[in-house]
């Protein structure tokens, strides 16, 4: 499980992974299809798309690099928030 | 799995449900404002579904349909093949099942225009989001009173950055 509390996502121990911040203030609805990931027509980054990732891989790729760019759902099991426990 | 509760994280005050007409009048006599709503279901939360018969062992089984999508391959994987099940019947399910047709939102007497309230228990079925091929519904949100009536508050449920 992943733990989200407010924008930051969290391991199960506490661990800090990335906090989400998109200085062009993008949503979902606002990036371009690009295969199973998304592109930011704002930034022409690449924005992964956690629907496609399991717990374990998306932990691997932020503990490699926290500044990628994400599109996170939460309503995907993986997750959990925090501050509605 | 396809309610979603989004909780009072933000310490709002609580607009009660309230089913039961003698319970709402009472409500009423003690100050408070009610706000009758009728009970619609939402487009999006109803599902067809299909009752699959084994040809050899006559059991039967209730699913999406004959096949399904794995999560993270994305491979299609066919749990009920034509030439061992048989559909028997297909119908349409709704994700959330409500026992009653309409109710009351019962707000404190003191409400300011402008004032967000929580609601907890929601009596019309609200399409929260999707996640792959489940359809979510609310059971609970935000909603503020505009001095006639509680408008709900849409919620995002996805994060970028």
């Amino acid at each position: 499980m992943i733990l989200i509390n407010d924008k930051s996502l969290f391991k199960e121990d506490g661990t800090l992974l990335k906090t989400m911040s998109c200085p062009k203030n993008m949503d979902k609805n606002s990036l371009l299809p690009e295969g199973r990931n998304h592109l930011c027509k704002e930034c022409h980054e690449k924005v992964i798309n956690t629907d496609y990732l399991t717990e374990s891989a998306l932990i691997d790729l932020l503990e490699e690099n926290s500044s990628i760019c994400l599109s996170v759902n939460t309503l995907n099991p993986i997750f959990k928030e925090i501050s509605k426990l | 799995m396809s309610a979603y509760h989004w909780e009072n994280t933000n310490n709002l005050r609580v607009v009660k449900t309230l089913f039961d007409l003698d319970e709402i009048t009472q409500a009423q006599q003690e100050g408070n404002i009610i706000i009758m709503r009728e009970h619609v279901n939402h487009p999006l939360l109803t599902v067809g579904m299909h009752i699959y018969k084994n040809v050899k062992t006559g059991e039967f089984r209730k699913a999406r349909g004959r096949t399904y999508t794995r999560q993270y391959s994305c491979e299609q994987i066919t749990e009920y093949p034509i030439e061992e099940w048989e559909e028997v019947l297909f119908y349409r399910e709704n994700l959330r099942k409500v026992d009653y047709d309409f109710g009351a939102y019962v707000l404190p007497g003191d409400a300011k225009v402008g004032e967000k309230f929580y609601i907890e228990n929601l009596i019309e079925s609200v399409y929260s989001g999707s996640f792959w091929e489940a359809n979510f519904y609310s059971v609970d949100t935000d909603a503020t009173w505009d001095g006639e009536d509680l408008k709900i508050e849409k919620r995002m449920n996805h994060l970028v950055g």
